[in-house]
């Protein structure tokens, strides 16, 4: 295998992030636009601290206008592609950054959104958890690898 | 005798071939040993530039995780220090937050003209001859129901709604129908109070939560109860209907047992929208606010808006028809031509 495919440690991690949390957000933007996929809440209660509804239809559910979950879609279908072994191994200069700058920015919404749920909403999204770990797993593997993301620059 | 002399080169030695002053010698050719040594500078200087970065990384980590952590753990903190949880009973009911109140009480006059009676029957039996029910110079409005009930659930959102365009409702508290039935979101009357000019209104929960009994109903209340609605056994010619909570009585002008089919439906023997929380208390609100939102449509929220319709076209007849802005609007108007037409019983 090439140094332009191959795996490392980090690389998988970040593949391996990005992919669960692209297929979290499809889930909860399908959920969100149509009645054909239900949101079923692991461990959630109506009214009780953990409530996907309750957090997935607050006013705080959307940003801008634009639905939560589809900006979370946005970022991971980006992530996805942007944590791939070609990427990290690219010699695209203009790779490195973005990856960085988008993990960054995604870092900085996920804080927002924890704070709506705790604060305002009152109630947590177990999805919505598992899609901030994620992000939170990729910031982790992005900011520490700078030296990895720019060896072939 | 002069003789010649001869300077003599000062070395003492001959030169060989002119030497140019100032020229650069050509540069040797570097050695391996040469290269190596460089190579291996470059490769510490990066790996110094690479170090560095690292830390740079996880400092940002290290940052990130004491926000995250301090937001979890002020709020961990917070709440098990100050904050009451409600009781699955809902005998001691947390107040509703603002997010859930103020949707409903503040429902647009246009949202109410919009939906209207949307074509749905009146709620309410229209009586005759019965004598007028009033309290502290004010038509009086009797709500019984009981916390655990389903229909009273889906009720309380359209009279919260209604009311609030007669006065003013504080300290109205969240709650929700039976675990067992429905466990569908929706305000209690608990420890609240309603204050308007023009209506007197009286609600009483029988039971909690879990059936247990709750608020003791007045004697003069469980009659006009057993008058106007029934008993578990028997409907009265007021609820032939059937006999149920939750039983409305407005100046025993106007009276109903249980829920109109448009409310009803919210319930629906554990099939409807709002069963097991449907989409939030806040979502619901919301919905009342704005009935042709994706979620309104989606429940069926338009139903919440034609009760609240009724109610206040009733209210209006008894009070005087005022506040004049809310009894001569299009909805209440329409509602109150429906009630017109009902053929008064007693």
């Amino acid at each position: 295998m090439s140094a332009g495919t191959s795996f490392s440690p980090r690389i998988l991690v970040t593949f391996i992030a990005s992919v669960l949390g692209l297929g979290i957000s499809t889930y909860l933007t399908l959920a969100h636009f149509t009645n054909v996929v239900a949101l079923t809440c692991p461990l959630g209660s109506s009214g009780g601290a953990i409530d996907c509804a309750k957090v997935t239809t607050s006013p705080q559910s959307y940003v801008f206008g634009i639905p939560v979950a589809v900006l979370g879609l946005a970022y991971f279908v980006a992530m996805t592609a942007l944590s791939t072994p070609r990427a990290w191994h690219s010699s695209n200069r203009l790779i490195a950054p973005l990856r960085l700058a988008s993990t960054v920015v995604s870092i900085g919404f996920i804080s927002y959104l924890l704070y709506c749920e705790l604060y305002t909403i009152h109630s947590i999204c177990i999805w919505c958890s598992v899609v901030h770990v994620m992000t939170l797993v990729i910031f982790i593997a992005v900011v520490t690898g700078w030296d990895e993301a720019t060896l072939n620059r | 005798m002069r003789g010649s002399s001869k300077v003599a080169n000062v070395s003492g030695k001959s030169s060989g071939a002119p030497r140019r002053l100032g020229s650069q010698q050509p540069a040797p050719s570097k050695s391996p040993k040469a290269s190596a040594s460089s190579g291996a500078q470059r490769r510490q200087a990066r790996a110094r530039k690479g170090s560095s970065s690292k830390r740079m990384g996880w400092i940002a980590v290290a940052l990130v995780v004491v926000v995250i952590g301090a937001l979890i753990i002020v709020k961990v903190t917070s709440s098990t220090s100050s904050t009451p949880t409600a009781d699955p009973a809902g005998r001691t009911p947390l107040p509703a937050p603002a997010a859930m109140v103020l949707p409903v009480t503040g429902v647009p006059s246009s949202v109410f003209d919009s939906i209207g009676v949307n074509g749905q029957a009146a709620m309410f039996v229209v009586t005759k001859n019965q004598p007028s029910l009033s309290q502290a110079g004010k038509p009086r409005f009797i709500y019984v129901g009981g916390e655990y009930c389903p229909y009273c659930a889906a009720m309380r959102w359209s009279l919260v709604a209604a009311l609030s365009r007669f006065g003013t409702f504080k300290n109205l508290k969240e709650s929700a129908s039976g675990p067992s039935d429905g466990d569908i979101p929706t305000f209690s009357f608990l420890g609240a109070s309603y204050s308007s000019p023009y209506v007197q209104f009286t609600p009483y929960e029988q039971t909690d939560r879990l059936g247990a009994l709750l608020t003791p109903v007045p004697a003069d209340v469980q009659k006009l109860y057993t008058t106007y609605d029934g008993t578990q056994s028997r409907s009265t010619i007021f609820s032939s209907g059937g006999a149920g909570i939750p039983f409305l009585d407005i100046a025993n002008r106007y009276v109903s047992a249980g829920d109109p089919p448009y409310l009803s439906s919210f319930f629906n023997n554990d099939t409807g929208p709002l069963v097991n929380g449907g989409p939030g208390a806040i979502a619901i609100a919301q919905s009342v606010n704005n009935p042709n939102s994706v979620i309104g449509k989606a429940i069926g929220a338009s139903g919440f808006i034609v009760a609240a319709n009724y109610i206040a076209a009733a209210v209006c007849n008894v009070d005087g028809q005022m506040p004049s802005a809310v009894c001569t609007s299009k909805a209440v108007t329409a509602a109150k031509g429906v009630l017109a037409k009902a053929t008064p019983i007693g």
